[in-house]
């Protein structure tokens, strides 16, 4: 039997330990930032206050920009990825042709194809989104097409017994609910990468967004604003992994690991 | 003992000439011929068992039978009709736990009534009534993965008897069970058959679990499987667990055994 008593003892007892780590590294922050120049080390207040005095005006743009980026990118390619591994599940000509193309690209490292993308499609807007749709897209093609590997025959043999016998019905009654726990996982790294990528190509001759902020930050010596730049994608990421972390739960509930 | 029970039933089934052979993928792996002319049949509301050596195709001849697989020679027919392909005329409960665990148990249940277009009131209807049937009250709402192994299979018979289907074809369902689960199963399963007479093939590699259950019993003989035997069980009607501390039941149990264990080569 589990004592519930102690259960929650040993809970409260694990967050009384995680929130002080978070004290203590704040205050480790304050400390080394008494001794070491602001140049390299700025204290929180410089971070959070002067951060925000020297950026304001354009805070709320900034954020919405890259925002926008991320999300723009991070939808289209994530739809485009899941439409093309199910396609590819879908009819093995599709796969045989597709399957090549697909292993070719899928080492490359995105970040290294901005400047091709920016020398083709120009510094605007299209580029930024473009490098944000080409990452999501890998993540969540492959991610797909092996989610769809993964579904046991079984279900597909059980289906066909019970009445389900065009491809169409077992992929949307049996293919589909049985990947969705792997799209998820898929989802959260294509989401994160999206973030990653927003940083990098918003370095690269960006007029707009946090990005912007921290190399304009970086062209002054200004550390404070790079960390504040740093900390506000970190809590957009954060933000974006909760909304996907509520559907996540939401729609795999009938997994292991979901809610009961 | 006679393969003549009862002239006054109808064929369900029919198993006419079936072999079947995995060809090889080069001249180094030859083909394997897993059923060699297999001629059975089995009449309408009577559950069949099929027992043989691991191995012997039982649960190849049970897919064919499903029409998940062709065979190579031969044909089974269904109420006279060809197989062949699967079709909900022919529901199966699998070795593996084949429970949707997507769905909650109504949502399995209503899973093959929505392919058949039955009208939603109607689902319910049905819905609840076989979650009586098998004694899932209670758990309408819960999903598989809360559920034990026993009740699972419940929901798997549930799931086949709701699209109310010709015959229902049965791999070792309960080969994964403990053996108290095991029985209660076996003595659930015959309950819901008296309720409702289905035709069942039962595919199983354990002689208690065929001579409790079935009227009839087909041994099929290690690989290639051939129809060694087909026996009538002479026990009657309503059967319970103390038939099988029963003198009788002991000495058929030992005769099938002898039988099945002089097909098993020791290697």
């Amino acid at each position: 039997m589990i004592n519930l008593k102690k259960l929650k003892h040993i809970i409260s007892l694990r967050q009384i330990l995680g929130f002080s780590s978070i004290i203590s590294a704040g205050l480790l922050w304050y400390i080394v930032s008494m001794v070491v120049s602001p140049l390299f080390v700025p204290s929180p207040k410089e971070v959070f206050f002067g951060g925000y005095d020297l950026y304001k005006e354009i805070l709320m743009t900034s954020i919405l920009y890259t925002f926008y980026r991320v999300v723009m990118g991070f939808f289209i390619g994530s739809a485009l990825g899941i439409l093309v591994g199910v396609a590819m599940s879908w009819n093995r000509f599709i796969q045989w042709i597709l399957d090549p193309i697909i292993e070719l690209i899928r080492p490359i490292p995105v970040i290294a194809l901005i400047p091709l993308f920016i020398l083709w499609i120009g510094l605007g807007e299209t580029s930024r989104i473009i490098i944000i749709v080409f990452a999501s897209f890998v993540v969540l093609v492959v991610n797909t097409s092996e989610a769809i590997k993964n579904v046991p025959i079984l279900y597909i043999n059980a289906a066909r017994t019970l009445g389900a016998f065009t491809k169409a019905r077992i992929f949307r009654t049996v293919i589909l609910p049985a990947i969705t726990p792997e799209l998820m996982a898929g989802i959260r790294i294509a989401a994160a990468a999206s973030f990653d990528l927003a940083a990098a190509a918003e370095f690269i001759g960006a007029q707009r967004g946090l990005g912007y902020i921290i190399i304009c930050a970086k062209r002054f010596l200004f550390t404070n604003g790079i960390i504040f730049g740093i900390f506000l994608f970190t809590l957009l990421a954060w933000l974006t992994n909760i909304i996907i972390r509520y559907f996540d739960k939401r729609v795999n509930i009938w997994t292991e690991r979901g809610k009961a | 003992m006679s393969r003549n029970p009862g002239t006054e039933l109808g064929t369900k089934i029919m198993i006419r000439d079936v072999s079947l052979t995995y060809q090889g993928r080069n001249s180094k792996h030859g083909d394997v011929i897993a059923l060699q002319d297999i001629n059975f049949s089995i009449y309408e509301n009577e559950i069949v068992t099929v027992v043989g050596p691991s191995g012997c195709g039982k649960t190849t001849l049970l897919f064919l039978m499903a029409g998940l697989l062709k065979p190579t020679r031969g044909e089974i027919l269904v109420d006279g009709e060809k197989v062949t392909g699967p079709n909900s005329q022919r529901a199966m409960v699998f070795q593996e736990d084949a429970v949707f665990p997507w769905l909650t148990v109504t949502g399995n249940l209503e899973y093959g009534l929505k392919l058949k277009g039955v009208s939603f009131s109607k689902q319910k209807e049905i819905v609840l009534h076989y979650i009586k049937l098998v004694g899932l009250e209670g758990f309408e709402d819960a999903y598989p993965k809360e559920l034990s192994g026993g009740m699972k299979k419940k929901v798997d018979i549930a799931r086949c008897y709701a699209i109310n289907p010709a015959v229902l074809l049965m791999d070792e369902p309960f080969g994964s069970l403990d053996v108290i689960t095991k029985e209660r199963m076996q003595m659930e399963l015959l309950r819901i058959w008296h309720t409702e007479r289905k035709t069942v093939c039962f595919i199983t590699h354990d002689i208690e679990e065929a001579l409790f259950i079935s009227q009839r019993i087909v041994i099929l003989s290690a690989r290639p499987g051939e129809v060694k035997r087909i026996v009538k069980v002479p026990f009657k009607g309503d059967r319970d667990l103390s038939l099988k501390t029963s003198a009788k039941f002991q000495d058929l149990r030992k005769e099938l055994w002898h039988e099945i264990s002089a097909e098993v080569k020791i290697l």
